[in-house]
């Protein structure tokens, strides 16, 4: 390791955010707020992306790590303290000088900080509250802030963050507790759950003394989420899934993000990642996690333990549809909304978009069409003024052959998956 | 043969809605009506062409009859649709309102029946403009060409300039800036403390075009938008879709230059 006494801006910021970009909640959203005509900046509720990288992902924020610096040693971690890499460290006000004038230029939404641990995480925790004060006071800042909570940091410090910060975060990194114990030995369910639970209650206890005195401050207003690497740890996608869902459940969460495992170590209790990211695998959680947020999915409707994980070739919704066939096809002139959504190829905009225009007349093949219904896939499972747009036998096999048909010349296996983003993908808030 | 009335009006919510307002008058002796904004694209035979001279007093009782009978949500989305390039956009904003008022009845639902074609079409449009108008929120990049004044420029396919003014003024209201349309030269310009305005036909001085300054804070941001990315995750084809070629000539992270 080289240490340098002094090193300049773009080193820093090169190091800071190279460690950082593993993270994957990159977004901006779920929360309004104006300017005040005085400081600097606002947010919107369904975000702004402001670039995309090289991988096809949105930059929203200024996404960097205070220091890389950590007394942890993660395997799965590219700043783990065994590793022998470059260190750096910003100063709270050379982040924030950096935050506003990338600010100005309209190149972020906001500030996106997290940290290696530096000394303790009550340490470490605390230069996270000092620089994100600053910026609110000091530089008058508005925007958006997303915050990590360092695990294993004070409640008391898990809070005063909170009143700072729009959102915050503890990564679970793993959907079970022996995968983590077993790559991440400095970090323990309990020093994970216990702060998110903490943000959790605070962010309730907020929301009762906002609805009594609407000039309260506000506590992550934007909420909270987390995020699980995939496929290091010999976990299923059912598991992952069945977390995810209790996490919306119990601990309120906005968003739980799925970062698909890079290799950056070499190490025996990782596995070897030949392929590369398992992006498909990746891509696949997060169509279920839309159709648990959105849909009225439950997990165990997905998957089982008999079935794991999920279809390669299928996207879950169409999976599901053509293992319960009984229940198509449904009539898209009187369908209820959530009947609607079942549907593969109908979507939140275009059940919407349907029940609007249906009180005007029937609706044809025709005009699904035009609405955006993506009939390739809905033909099978619909009916217009009862009739079906192709005689097709309705059973699983040949249905599922005529869908892997259309499909075939527009999605391989190989290519690569965007991140599905809320904001274009549907055009509500995350 | 039904006569057809070609009204042409111009180019802003209030030219259209006087287009909208003169329209409704022909429209109720049974003329079939179009409304053009300047300059008509091509002339049609079999038909009348009248100039409207844009009426405040006029657009302003539209405005106050769609807001009360439609609802706030039919106006705006009305406004984003007036703000497309397309051409027929007066034509469609007129026959979703006289869809909308029917009958002596008004029926704040009306822009949900896809099944009318105007509607369907005016749906796009609003889509299209909204569209553009949110990718440039995040896509403007700004630089500072002299005494702290930020400039940004723009090639946006729909007029969105107004539509920008709201937020960024909102967002940056202690600085001076400029965000210019490159392809109709016109510029929304915020003085600092002030409320913001649009200066049609204004073309740039040269030299803030080119943007000589090396900036700091450029090469700092190409810096981080390099190293932020995963290479095991290259995907060029997702990024071209989220953000396609043609916005990129006036991104900094995109540019040959550091400003």
């Amino acid at each position: 390791m080289l240490i340098q006494e002094q090193m300049s801006l773009e080193e820093k910021l090169h190091i800071l955010s190279d460690a950082a970009k593993y993270d994957v909640a990159c977004t901006s959203s779920g929360h309004a707020r104006s300017g005040n005509g005085k400081g600097i900046g606002n947010c919107i509720t369904a975000g702004i992306c402001h670039s995309f990288s090289a991988d096809g992902r949105c930059i929203s924020l200024l996404k960097v790590l205070f220091t890389n610096e950590c007394v942890f040693d993660c395997k799965y971690c590219v700043n783990r303290s065994s590793n022998d890499v470059a260190r750096a460290s910003f100063s709270p006000d050379e982040l924030c000088r950096l935050t506003i004038e990338f600010y100005r230029r309209n190149y972020i939404e906001g500030l996106f900080l997290s940290s290696g641990v530096l000394h303790s995480p009550d340490y470490t925790m605390g230069l996270l509250c000092e620089t994100v004060y600053r910026l609110r006071r000091q530089y008058a800042f508005q925007g958006y802030i997303h915050l990590k909570a360092i695990p294993g940091a004070s409640a008391h410090l898990v809070e005063q963050a909170g009143y700072l910060a729009d959102r915050m975060s503890v990564n679970l990194e793993f959907p079970t507790a022996e995968g983590l114990q077993r790559l991440a030995p400095h970090k323990s369910r309990k020093t994970i759950l216990e702060p998110m639970r903490r943000i959790q209650l605070k962010a309730g206890e907020n929301r009762r003394e906002l609805a009594e005195s609407p000039h309260t401050p506000r506590f992550v207003p934007a909420g909270q989420s987390t995020q699980m690497i995939v496929g290091a740890s010999g976990e299923s996608d059912y598991q992952i899934v069945t977390v995810a869902e209790s996490l919306y459940k119990k601990f309120a969460l906005k968003r739980v993000f799925y970062s698909a495992f890079v290799q950056v170590n070499p190490d025996l209790a990782l596995p070897a990642a030949y392929q590369g990211p398992p992006l498909l695998r990746e891509h696949r959680l997060y169509q279920a996690d839309w159709l648990l947020r959105f849909y009225g999915f439950a997990a165990d409707e997905l998957l089982s333990p008999n079935r794991p994980n999920f279809n390669v070739a299928l996207d879950p919704k169409c999976d599901w549809a053509v293992g319960h066939l009984e229940r198509f096809p449904v009539e898209i002139n009187q369908a209820d909304y959530y009947t609607l959504l079942r549907v593969p190829g109908i979507g939140v905009k275009s059940a919407g978009k349907i029940l609007g225009a249906r009180r005007y007349g029937n609706l044809d093949f025709e005009d699904l069409k035009k609405m955006g219904v993506v009939l390739k896939r809905a033909a099978y499972f619909i009916t217009c003024k009862g009739r079906m747009m192709f005689s097709v036998k309705m059973d699983e096999q040949t249905v599922t052959r005529s869908i892997l048909e259309s499909q075939a010349q527009k999605e391989t296996v190989q290519q690569g998956y965007r991140q599905m983003s809320l904001f274009a993908d549907l055009g509500l808030e995350a | 043969m039904e006569e057809k009335s070609i009204l042409i009006c111009s180019d802003s919510l209030e030219g259209i809605f006087t287009g909208v307002y003169d329209g409704w008058t022909l429209g109720n002796q049974g003329r079939q009506v179009e409304i053009c904004v300047e300059p008509p694209a091509q002339s049609q035979l079999f038909a009348q062409y009248q100039t409207v001279e844009t009426d405040e007093e006029k657009a302003g009782k539209v405005t106050r009859t769609i807001c009360r009978s439609l609802g706030r949500q039919t106006y705006e989305q009305i406004c984003y649709a007036a703000h497309s390039v397309e051409e027929d956009k007066g034509t469609c904003i007129y026959y979703a309102l006289r869809e909308g008022l029917a009958g002596g009845k008004a029926d704040p639902d009306a822009l949900q029946n896809l099944k009318n074609p105007y509607i369907l079409r005016l749906a796009g449009m609003r889509l299209a403009v909204w569209h553009e108008m949110h990718r440039f929120l995040g896509f403007v990049r700004f630089r500072e060409i002299k005494d702290k004044i930020l400039l940004s420029v723009i090639s946006p396919d729909n007029p969105v300039l107004p539509l920008l003014g709201p937020h960024f003024a909102d967002r940056l209201p202690g600085e001076n800036w400029i965000i210019y349309d490159e392809k109709r030269q016109d510029a929304l310009v915020h003085p600092a403390g002030k409320p913001w305005h649009i200066r049609r036909q204004a073309p740039l001085e040269e030299r803030w075009m080119k943007g000589e300054l090396v900036e700091e804070y450029a090469s700092l941001w190409k810096e981080f938008c390099q190293s932020v990315s995963v290479s095991e995750r290259e995907n060029p084809r997702a990024q071209r879709q989220n953000l396609p070629h043609k916005y990129r000539k006036h991104m900094t992270e995109f540019g040959e230059n550091h400003y």
